[in-house]
């Protein structure tokens, strides 16, 4: 970071922190260039992937003639190609996001920073990283960068945007899958707070393309704990429902339903092949990161 | 079952039960939104909750309120029923203990003792948590009876035993008052007033208790004593008046008594008198039944200051009223000054001074002429007399005169009896009268006599208490002319003043139209003549004596009534008392009693009540003067005859700590409900009790379903 500005969602300080952390991918990734990460083509890394019969046209110093020393046959000894990554991240932008209760920050300004850290990694390591915010849409999008340097404007940027409006994450899902037309690391960063069998929907169109998925569920402790007691009357920050409910009454049976939806979430990921991660906005963005860097 | 309320003041504090709904209101008013990211959980988990939170509300304001309502209901101390519930008792004894209450039961004891007996039987059938008080129709200093229900039966007990009988009348009516009063101030669910008396008619005739009203916990039971009926003679003694001024030391004081006997046989009695220097005189007499006789019994004392007198019927059977005791406040011997010679004021000097000396009235009748009037009036003299035409013409004597009226003297004008001119030197300015001409009438014409009330017609009025001194006839007269002021005592037939008195500043001024000359008129040779010129002389002074003359019991009012008071008795009953003027009870019965307060001596004589002595009791049955008031009369006998109905075995049932306790439960419970959610098992509990219908799921109700 050469900017002499402190970014909002990446102090100098944290990026300082993670600049040694990697991010790499489950699938082979299509990058445009040579990188980190393993791709579905064959290439001249150092790592052996097979052999085959020579065949004409191939060029003669491929041919490994230790093997024809041995069997006598033309053997080419192919490698594994390696390339950059691209990744996508997609942050919800929803009303629901700007809940703070327990954390010290909204659920949303903690999902910026998480994007702008991982963002920062995957350009320090040499990949491209795109951004974009949805609601019941991608309502923004910042094509992909490669270096700091054009890192920077997204980062200015991202602390203009204001979460707002009701969130549809499946169709943000669907409409993201038709959006990326290369193999892609997306990286979803939202509360998740529609039905499970929608989320389901999004995240198998994304895996369906061949894209690597990673889910980052942000969620503000008081939404597990209920911490209020008594006669509370609660107002949907989406929908300005109000209900009146007993806190403590209701308590255990509210944490219980919400373990279950967070149980329900993390095996649909499973199924789907995606990396699930429930994040509390009381943790530290360094250990959320570390989770995921150190995950391969 | 009646239900009723001791302290139905409480009542007002029922509204109090509406301050949990304000409460509720308020807070609900009050409640606080919040914003959540999400509703999703809440409609996915219970769709019911809403209902069942209200009735868990409900259920804690009503239970608050109930709390409440139990709360002041207790306080207002309720009783349930008044018969045979067995709740505490207050029970308050009222000892009739007035003259008549010393004569005997026709069992032989006095019925003061068969109410000391009583009252003790009923101290003792208290039981555990009853309270018993005894009071005594007239207050009496040397009983030491504890007041208040605070006493110990043990106490209480002892100080009831041997009552002294006393003379007065009881005020029952204004003593029942003040129990009922007293009884209001214990806090039990039954009180009960207990009156021992033998309903003298006399006393249960006297006052009215109209206006009381009796709460309804409150029993009076009225216990009936029986008097044994009078077969002999039964003689009171009662001084008819007495002299309500000084009296000139040495002079023979009558005193007029009456003997009333109120038995049917004829009763042979001695009057027996004795005074404070130890002379002693006795006198027989006979009274017929049913009759009244009039004595009269002197007395005489040498000195000046007070003097008693003791007088009692010995002989009777009488239970009361046979004793009184007279108290006199004696002067030196006096000195009345004529200005003039004998002649000038005819008879005058002899009523002043019967027999020419000081030995019958006490007064001597100085004759000095002008020259001597300013140094005589300054021994200040009892009175001094002129004739209206020999009114000082030396201004210095004139002068003196004035001072010695203006500070308290009494001048007596009469005109000269021998004058016929009709010319004479006006009297001063102050005075403010004169004499007019001669009347002589052809006829003698009759004197009317004024201002029936006025003290110098004291010993003379007659049954109808109209003055009467006989036939008075004026047959020559000079008619006063008189200024403001003046009160007229007797006129001419014509309506001409004949005589009339006025106060100035602190002395009186006695004008007189008719010379004191049976040439003038009859009044000289009028037995009361003398008596007149007496209540004349000494009329004005009955305000300065420092004598009380009062029956037993009756009501005393101090100088300073908030003073320290010391009193003792010099003869009679014997009394030593000492202590704040407001807590004295009264002089119960007959002695003389010496007061002294700061500096200052008084003296109060009293006698017996006659009516103590009229054997005439109302029969067993309601009592007349409480008619208004549910009362038993029930029958006394002995001791032993109280049965249990008559002690207060009847009550009514306490419930206030029926009601505490409901209370206390319901705020156990209140407080179990308002916290059932910190407790698993409450909880369990809480919805166990809960209506089913409660718990079902409601038609259309939405079950979990999320945002979209």
């Amino acid at each position: 970071m050469s900017s002499a500005r402190a970014f909002k969602y990446l102090p100098p300080r944290v990026a300082d922190q993670i600049r040694g952390l990697g991010i790499s991918s489950r699938r082979p990734m299509q990058g445009g260039i040579q990188g980190l990460h393993r791709s579905p083509d064959f290439g001249a890394s150092v790592e052996f992937a097979e052999y085959r019969d020579y065949i004409e046209g191939d060029a003669p110093n491929l041919i490994d003639w230790s093997v024809y020393a041995k069997t006598d046959r033309y053997m080419i000894r192919r490698f594994q190609d390696e390339t950059s990554l691209r990744a996508s991240v997609l942050i919800d932008a929803s009303a629901s996001l700007n809940y703070r209760q327990t954390g010290p920050v909204t659920k949303f300004e903690y999902a910026c920073s998480l994007a702008a850290g991982l963002m920062y990694l995957l350009v320090c390591q040499g990949d491209a990283a795109a951004l974009s915010f949805f609601t019941d849409k991608l309502t923004q999008r910042f094509a992909p960068v490669a270096s700091t340097e054009t890192l920077s404007p997204i980062l200015l940027e991202m602390e203009k945007v204001e979460a707002t409006g009701a969130g549809d994450i499946e169709k943000s899902m669907h409409e993201a899958a038709e959006m990326l037309k290369q193999r892609t690391l997306v990286i979803v960063i939202s509360d998740l707070l529609q039905p499970t069998a929608q989320l389901a929907r999004g995240i198998q169109h994304l895996q369906h393309n061949r894209h690597d998925v990673t889910i980052f569920h942000v969620l503000d402790a008081a939404e597990i704990a209920l911490p209020m007691h008594g006669l509370v009357e609660l107002r949907d920050m989406e929908t300005s429902e109000k209900l009146l409910i007993e806190a403590d009454e209701i308590r255990p049976r509210y944490a219980k339903a919400v373990q279950g939806y967070l149980a329900e979430v993390s095996r649909i990921c499973t199924a789907c092949g995606a990396n699930y991660f429930t994040v509390e906005t009381r943790t530290p963005m360094i250990e959320t990161l570390a989770k995921r860097a150190n995950l391969f | 079952m009646p239900f009723f309320l001791t302290q139905p003041a409480m009542a007002w504090l029922l509204p109090a039960i509406a301050l949990p709904i304000l409460f509720h209101l308020f807070f609900r008013l009050r409640r606080s939104v919040q914003e959540f990211p999400s509703l999703m959980f809440f409609l996915r988990i219970d769709p019911r909750l809403s209902a069942k939170r209200k009735v868990h509300e409900w259920l804690i304001l009503i239970l608050r309120c109930l709390f409440i309502a139990l709360f002041i209901l207790a306080l207002a101390r309720p009783l349930l029923g008044t018969k045979g519930s067995g709740g505490s008792v207050a029970r308050l004894v009222l000892i009739d203990n007035s003259g008549s209450m010393a004569a005997l039961t026709p069992g032989g004891v006095s019925k003061l003792t068969l109410a000391e007996r009583a009252t003790q039987k009923l101290i003792d059938s208290g039981k555990k948590g009853d309270v018993t008080a005894v009071e005594l129709m007239i207050p009496d200093p040397t009983a030491t009876i504890p007041h208040g229900f605070d006493a110990s039966p043990a106490a209480l007990r002892d100080s009831v035993e041997k009552l002294p009988p006393s003379d007065g009348a009881a005020p029952v009516a204004k003593s029942v008052r003040l129990a009922l009063s007293s009884l209001n101030t214990a806090i039990t669910a039954e009180r009960e007033l207990h009156i021992v008396t033998d309903l003298q008619r006399k006393n249960w005739s006297r006052g009215d208790l109209g206006g009381e009203v009796l709460a309804p916990n409150v029993r009076i039971i009225v216990h009936y004593i029986e008097t044994a009926p009078v077969t002999t003679g039964s003689v009171s003694i009662e001084p008819v008046e007495t002299a309500a001024h000084a009296i000139p030391a040495g002079r023979i004081i009558p005193v007029r008594v009456t003997l009333q006997n109120h038995g049917p046989a004829t009763a042979h009695v001695r009057l027996n008198t004795t005074d404070d220097s130890g002379k002693n005189v006795s006198h027989t007499a006979e009274v017929g039944p049913n009759a009244s006789i009039m004595l009269t019994v002197t007395f005489s004392f040498a000195n000046p200051g007070f003097h008693w007198a003791q007088a009692w019927v010995e002989g009777d059977v009488a239970p009361t009223a046979n004793r009184a005791c007279l108290g006199f406040w004696c002067t030196d011997v006096e000195k009345v000054l004529f200005l003039g010679t004998k002649s000038d004021f005819a008879a005058l000097p002899y009523a002043v001074a019967p027999g020419g000396n000081s030995d019958l009235s006490g007064i001597n009748a100085a004759f000095i002429g002008q020259d001597q009037l300013a140094a005589g009036l300054s021994a200040k003299p009892l009175a001094a007399a002129l004739t209206w035409e020999n009114w000082p013409a030396d201004g210095a004597a004139a002068q003196a005169l004035q001072d010695y009226v203006r500070h308290g003297g009494t001048l007596i004008l009469s005109p000269s009896p021998e004058t016929a001119t009709t010319v004479s030197r006006p009297a001063a300015d102050w005075i403010g009268a004169r004499l007019e001409a001669l009347q002589s009438p052809k006829d003698p014409e009759p004197i009317t006599l004024l201002q029936d009330g006025d003290a110098i017609w004291h010993d003379l009025r007659n049954a109808e208490g109209r003055p009467s001194l006989g036939l008075l006839r004026a047959f020559q007269y000079r008619p006063i002319k008189l200024g403001a002021d003046w009160k007229i005592l007797a006129t001419s037939a014509q309506g001409a003043p004949l005589l009339a008195q006025r106060n100035y500043e602190q002395g009186r001024v006695l004008a007189s139209g008719l010379a004191f000359s049976p040439k003038w008129s009859s009044l000289p040779l009028k037995a009361g003549f003398v008596v007149l010129i007496q209540n004349a002389l000494f009329g004005g002074q009955s305000g300065t004596v420092p004598v009380r003359m009062m029956k037993a019991a009756e009501d005393y009012s101090f100088d300073f009534t908030g003073e320290q008071a010391t009193i003792k008795s010099l003869a009679g009953s014997a009394l030593q008392w000492q202590g704040s003027a407001r807590d004295f009870a009264g002089f119960p019965r007959t002695g003389v009693y010496e007061i002294k307060q700061q500096d200052y001596l008084n003296w109060v004589a009293t006698t017996g009540n006659a009516d103590e002595a009229v054997p005439d009791y109302f029969p067993l049955g309601p009592v007349p003067l409480l008619h208004d008031l549910p009362h038993d009369t029930l029958p006394l006998v002995h001791e032993n005859d109280l049965a249990d109905t008559e002690l207060g075995q009847n009550s009514g049932l306490p419930l206030y700590r029926w009601l505490l306790l409901v209370g206390l439960v319901v705020l156990l419970a209140e407080t179990w409900l308002a916290n059932e959610r910190s407790s698993d098992l409450g909880k369990r509990l809480f919805h166990a009790l809960l209506p089913s219908f409660f718990s079902k799921k409601p038609a259309g109700a939405k079950t979990g379903s999320f945002k979209t």
